[in-house]
């Protein structure tokens, strides 16, 4: 009898598992109310300003105004470092063939304040980055619609770039003028000066960035980056340009911005021109001339030696006739 | 009881109570007389409580700023065993050195620190003896540091090691804070003295690589770190590091965004350490409820608080507050940064940056130093490197025009000029000079030298725009304003050239001579001894001109002139009619050329003499070798054209007409286009004569034909022009298309001497002198050479007598005749010069004038009517009527076959004026009859003069008898003395017959 109770309690125990299990469906998310209060929750959807959750082990759906949510923790686990190193490698396709499926429980509920936006951007960039345009207008929309201003902002300028790479500089245009940031607008603008084939005018813009915004970390980066393109697009026009702006350009993005993805596409570019090639005979230039130098100096150090070496044996040669003349006078 | 009298014990019991009253220095004064007391004790339990006094002590001491005592006794207490607060200790002892900058003890009391923290047993065992060390062993270990405590401690040893001026060991401790902090501004601190210290070693490649991580810290905001990193930055730029110096500046913040931030972080710190937000305020309940430290914070550790002895400030806030002081009373340095940020990326050819950092500076500071650098460095990389032409002008002249002291507008004029001068456009460089003469001249002798340089500048490009004039007088002025300027040999040598060019022989002569004697080692001396003999030539002295050439010959067989002086021996030579001489020169000249223009002028002359010396065998052999020499040297930059000239003689020569048509055709074709070709303008006249002599009425045509379509494939305005003129020459209508020409062509840049000399004659028949002034100078200073010239100096003569600038028109003539002599058709030249004087009425030289022409044989015929009845208007104005009627009567006697029978006419009309006026009339009537019946004039206009005097029915009988055949023997005769003229009519009639 024992036996059978402890079979039907293991039972019944099982089935309540399998049924909570089967019920709680969703994605497991902590939320934080702007009371401070926290709970573990499934997400069920967002949708009209209403966040749509299952409190844990509940069935009950619940639904809340987004307003009233302060943030989301989600518990995905995945490589972070990995994902960034790669991204800040420029190897935009791992990125993307990393994130993209690990992302897609998590999209609808980017539009509020949780710990995967900084994913979420790096994701949106990797697909700009290989014209995953559809992807990319997705995920901006989503930042436009949140209420950060920093990532609306973001949002933005992606919506524009993403335009402009499909020849729509009108669209790009209006969202230029209604970005709040000054840097952020004249880094669009001189996209679209440069989509309208006018590098002199865009290098102009993207001057003013560097010299009236050299503290903005998030838009000096790509503003310098654009002008060591802008450098190339001259290049082949008749206006003054030389190989050694846009090689210079990039090899100082890619050595003041080392560790970023802005630096890798430098690093790429820079290769592209024949940096490398340059950098290795300046550099061997420059060992040849301290091999030169050293060997100059050794050679002077030998001399000197060599004429130390004859002044001693000319004094000892000196010493002795003195003393052979001394012991000599002694002698007589 | 007096301290000294009292014991141990009491001395212990004192300094507590002192102590807790808070009575610390008399404290210390009973602790100090305790440790003396009990110093030779060896009792473990005496020298714990002498250590516990010695650690209380110190604090005592360091609370109070008595560091150097403080560190004393805290070295004795580290020394004895039994200390409870050794880690303590050590920490205090490092901070006493430090602040006392001790920094070599400081070194070492961290390094001790640090090993004993890591180690305490084994430095314990070191210094304990038995009885000590079992106390000792019994003592509780004072806590290992904090990793808080670590870092500053690692921090602190940093600092030594760079006080130390040991920049590679301070490195390593750093690094540990980098590692090690949780605090991101001392983290970037600490990655700003790394910096420092990879600066001072030096090791730049490392420096880059730390560069990044300072970016992404909060410790941008430091003052301290601002202000290293502009030390840094300088450094690393003065390195040529631009790459490492680029992103320190960056990070630099201006100056009021920092005092703002430390402000603000300086309430803070003030509310934290109770006192007011700000220093005269009393912080607000609500703002202590806020802002205060809460109560446990308030009392730190005993050997952590470092309270500010004057007013209880926190150590921390006390260094901010000196810190913000200290960035207040520094000027901004946000234009100095970003001047400096202009320079580095124009050093990486990061050009339009660096223009928007010089526009900023420039615009923020326009009157300053650095606004000056600026707005310098915004036209230089404008011009010089961007190549917006324009933008830096309009910059430039803009900045000139509203600055006229100082260095800087002369550093942009000089800049501009530079760019005009490579650029070889040299009318900019002229609309400098306004600005210039604005400029305000000091006593400052860097300033007097620029501003030499551009007078001088403006000499040479008066020079190289061939307005030799205003060279001349350009380089004087740098002569007589700016006396032993760095510029004075070449100022002085160039004003030569230009008196040389102006062809005023004798002014340039001395001023070369100048030269040498003032510059016996200049750069121009051996050019002075050549100009100086050029200048002799001119002056026709042909001796001492020959003799200086030989010098130069002699002395400067390497210099560029050697080929010159060859060429003009040669010449002095060939005038000599040595012409073998002259070939030897002139082949001397040909070898050493070093352009293709000095080989070219002596291969020409060469070929002149063989072929006017019919003597030299095979000389037209001869011709086509040295040209040919002369095409393989100089390839495409010899003077093919002129070439061609003469292979094309050579063909003529050999009776090949049509290959030489082909060639001259050819070669018009080929190198027409170009204005400067002077040799295509030999082959135009040469061309035209062989069509003229040789060709048949059919190769003419089909010769019209070519030109045609040549015509007709080129859209070169020049070689458009030159193919009018031939086809106009060829067909004699070279006045109607001179007169289409006038007014098709208002600029006549492109107009080739033979399309100007069309343009004179058709002037000069028009009679509008209006342009005689700019052709002819066009000729000077741009066809000097050309043989089409002479057509201007007629043009210009003329032009000049019908002002009645009599002077002129005489200066113009002899010009003229200096250049052409003889040559019959610049006779007008002596006619008018006659004219002119007696217009001046200068008798017996107007005479003259007009009798040398009677004595020139390539002057018979028309000029000689001319002369005569020119000579019959001298005497008239004399008043000798009967002279001047002999010259009258000869002009139409003699001379009615030339010129339509225009002198003839005149001749009859003046004769009869002067039969009037010595009333004889009836003579004078039977000249009007002569006149009548003479056929050369009778249909002239002037003869209406006689029909009118002679009346109708008189007329109409003459015409009559003239109409059966008839013909008349009316003699007018008179006695005169020179010449008697006696002629019949029947006589003149034969003789004019003949003529016409």
């Amino acid at each position: 009898m024992k036996r059978i109770l402890t079979y039907l309690v293991a039972f019944a125990a099982v089935a309540v598992m399998a049924q909570e299990k089967a019920v709680q469906s969703g994605t497991p998310a902590k939320l934080e109310a702007i009371n401070g209060k926290q709970v573990l929750v499934f997400l069920q959807s967002q949708k009209d300003g209403m966040l749509n959750f299952q409190p844990r082990k509940s069935t009950r759906n619940i639904s809340v105004e987004i307003e009233k949510v302060k943030s989301l923790t989600f518990f995905l686990k995945y490589d972070e470092a990995s994902v960034v190193t790669s991204f800040n490698e420029g190897d935009y396709a791992t990125v993307e063939a990393t994130l993209t499926p690990l992302m897609v429980p998590f999209w609808d509920y980017m539009v509020m304040d949780n710990n995967l936006r900084d994913p979420f951007c790096i994701l949106m960039d990797a697909n700009r980055e290989l014209g995953n345009f559809s992807e990319v207008r997705k995920a901006a929309g989503i930042l436009v619609a949140s209420g950060d201003e920093r990532l609306k902002q973001r949002g933005q300028v992606n919506l524009a770039l993403v335009s402009l790479a499909e020849n729509d500089q009108q669209t790009a245009d209006k969202i230029r003028r209604e970005v709040s940031s000054e840097a952020a607008g004249l880094y669009l603008q001189a996209s679209i000066e440069r989509a309208n084939n006018q590098p002199k005018e865009a290098i102009q813009t993207i001057s003013k960035i560097i010299a009236n915004h050299a503290n903005d970390i998030e838009w000096l980066a790509p503003s310098e980056l654009l002008c060591a393109y802008l450098y190339m697009d001259m290049m082949d026009t008749n206006l003054v340009s030389t190989t050694n702006s846009a090689l210079h350009t990039a090899r100082q993005v890619k050595n003041i911005y080392g560790g970023t993805h802005v630096a890798a596409d430098a690093e790429k570019l820079w290769a592209s021109l024949g940096g490398e090639a340059i950098e290795a005979a300046e550099a061997l230039e420059r060992a040849e001339q301290i091999a030169r130098e050293k060997e100059i100096e050794e050679k002077r150090k030998a001399e000197k030696k060599m004429r130390l070496e004859a002044e001693v044996v000319a004094a000892a040669a000196r010493a002795e006739t003195n003393m052979t003349e001394a012991t000599e006078m002694e002698s007589e | 009881m007096a301290a000294d009298d009292m014991s141990p014990g009491a001395l212990l019991k004192d300094s507590m109570q002192l102590l807790e009253a808070g009575k610390e220095e008399d404290a210390a004064i009973s602790m100090y007389l305790y440790l003396d007391t009990v110093s030779e004790s060896k009792a473990p339990r005496v020298i714990a409580i002498a250590q516990d006094i010695r650690y209380r002590l110190a604090g005592i001491l360091v609370r109070n700023n008595r560091l150097e005592e403080a560190s004393e006794v805290l070295k004795e207490y580290v020394a004895l065993p039994i200390g409870k607060h050794p880690r303590a200790a050590m920490k205090m002892l490092s901070t006493c050195y430090y602040e006392l900058r001790d920094y070599t003890s400081c070194v070492t009391a961290i390094k001790n620190a640090l090993d004993y923290n890591e180690n305490p047993i084994v430095v314990a065992e070191a210094t304990l003896s038995k009885g000590v060390a079992e106390v000792a062993e019994k003592t509780e270990p004072d806590p290992e540091y904090t990793a808080e405590e670590l870092v500053m401690l690692y921090m602190t040893l940093g600092e030594a090691y760079l006080g130390l001026e040991k920049w590679a060991e301070a490195i390593e401790p750093f690094t540990y804070v980098i590692e090690n902090t949780p605090n991101s501004q001392r983290k970037g601190y600490a990655i700003m003295q790394v910096v420092n210290s990879l600066i001072n070693i030096p090791d730049f490649d490392r420096i880059t690589e730390w560069i990044p991580q300072l970016y992404r810290t909060t410790a941008r905001y430091d003052i301290r770190v601002n202000l290293a990193l502009m030390n840094a930055a300088v450094a690393l730029y003065d390195a040529e590091e631009y790459d490492s110096a680029l992103p320190l500046y960056r990070m630099i913040l201006p100056r009021d965004e920092l005092i703002e931030f430390q402000q603000e972080k300086l309430r803070t710190m003030r509310l934290g350490a109770g006192l007011s937000p700000d220093e005269k305020a009393k912080a607000t309940e609500g703002e202590m409820l806020l802002f205060g430290l809460e109560e446990e914070e308030e009392t730190p550790a005993e050997e952590e608080a470092v309270p500010d002895p004057s007013e209880g400030k926190p150590k921390e806030l006390v260094e901010l507050e000196n810190l913000i002081i200290a960035l207040e009373k520094l000027p901004p340095y946000e234009n100095d940064i970003d001047y400096r940020m202009g320079l580095i990326y124009k050093a990486v050819d990061r050009y339009w940056e660096s223009l928007e950092f010089f526009e900023k500076v420039y615009e923020m500071d326009p009157e300053g130093e650095l606004g000056e650098r600026s707005i310098y460095e915004l036209v230089s990389v404008l011009l010089e490197d961007l190549g917006e032409v324009t933008r830096a002008e309009q910059r430039g002249y803009a900045y000139l025009g509203g600055h006229h002291e100082g260095m800087t507008p002369r550093q942009i004029a000089y800049m501009l000029t530079g760019h005009y001068q490579e650029n070889k456009t040299m009318e900019p460089v002229k609309a400098l000079a306004p600005y210039l003469d604005e400029f305000i001249r000091t006593n400052d002798s860097v300033i007097t030298q620029f501003d030499a340089e551009l007078y001088f500048m403006q000499g040479v490009a008066d020079l190289m725009l061939l307005n030799y004039e205003a060279s001349e007088k350009g380089f004087k002025r740098v002569l007589d304003e700016f006396p032993d300027s760095h510029q004075e040999g070449n100022a002085l040598y160039w004003y030569g050239m230009s008196t040389l060019f102006l062809q005023k022989y004798a002014d340039a002569a001395p001023v070369f001579e100048q030269y040498i004697k003032k510059f016996p080692e200049g750069d121009w001396v051996d050019e002075a001894y050549f100009q100086g003999g050029v200048c002799l030539f001119g002056m026709e002295k042909y001796d001492e001109a020959h003799d200086r050439f030989s010098l130069v010959i002699k002395n400067y067989p390497d210099s560029s002139i050697f080929p010159g002086a060859c060429s003009m021996r040669g010449d002095l030579y060939g005038a000599e009619g040595d012409l073998d001489k002259a070939l030897a020169d002139y082949e001397m000249a040909m070898k050493s050329a070093r352009k293709a223009k000095q080989a070219g002028y002596a291969v020409f002359q060469m070929c002149d003499i063989y072929e006017q010396d019919e003597s030299i065998d095979g000389r037209y052999d001869k011709i086509v070798q040295t040209v040919e020499d002369y095409l393989a040297q100089w390839k495409d930059e010899a003077d093919i054209a002129k070439a061609l000239f003469w292979i094309g003689k050579t063909k003529l020569q050999q009776d090949l007409i049509g290959e030489a048509v082909k060639t001259y055709l050819d070669a018009i074709v080929e190198y027409g286009s170009d204005v400067r070709q002077d040799g295509v303008d030999l082959i135009i006249a040469e061309l035209v004569k062989i069509s003229t002599i040789w060709l048949s009425t059919e190769e003419q045509t089909q010769l019209m034909e070519d030109l045609q379509r040549a015509l007709n494939m080129t859209d070169d305005l020049t070689l458009q022009l030159r193919l009018r003129v031939i086809r106009a020459k060829l067909e004699n209508t070279e006045l109607e298309l001179g007169k289409q020409l006038l007014t098709e062509l208002p600029d006549l840049q492109n107009a080739s001497p033979p399309v100007l000399a069309v343009l004179c004659d058709a002037s000069f028949e028009k009679e509008d002198y209006s342009r005689s002034k700019e052709l002819l100078d066009i000729f000077i200073t741009r066809f000097e050479d050309s043989d089409y010239m002479r057509a201007a100096y007629r043009l210009r003569g003329f032009g000049r007598y019908a002002e009645q600038d009599y002077e002129g028109t005489l200066e113009t003539i002899e010009e003229a005749q200096e250049l052409y002599g003889h040559d019959r058709d610049v006779v007008w030249a002596q006619l008018l010069k006659a004219q002119v004087l007696l217009d001046q009425s200068k008798i017996d030289e107007a005479h003259k004038a007009n009798k040398y022409i009677l004595n020139i044989p390539g002057w018979r015929g028309e000029p000689v009517a001319q002369a005569t009845y020119q000579m019959g208007q001298v005497a008239e104005k004399e008043g000798d009527f009967t002279t001047a009627f002999g010259f009258y009567q000869r002009a139409y006697f003699q001379y009615k076959g030339h010129a339509g029978g225009y002198w003839a006419a005149e001749g009859y009309l003046s004769s009869a004026r002067c039969l009037k006026k010595m009333m004889r009339e009836n003579d004078r009537r039977n000249t009007y009859r002569a006149m009548l019946f003479d056929p050369y004039v009778n249909d002239l206009p002037q003869a209406e003069e006689a029909r009118e005097v002679l009346g109708a029915s008189e007329v109409a009988e003459i015409e009559a008898y003239i109409a059966t055949g008839g013909s008349t023997n009316i003699i007018v005769e008179i006695e005169v003395e020179k010449p008697m003229v006696t002629a019949n009519v029947a006589e003149m009639k034969t003789a004019g017959t003949e003529g016409k």
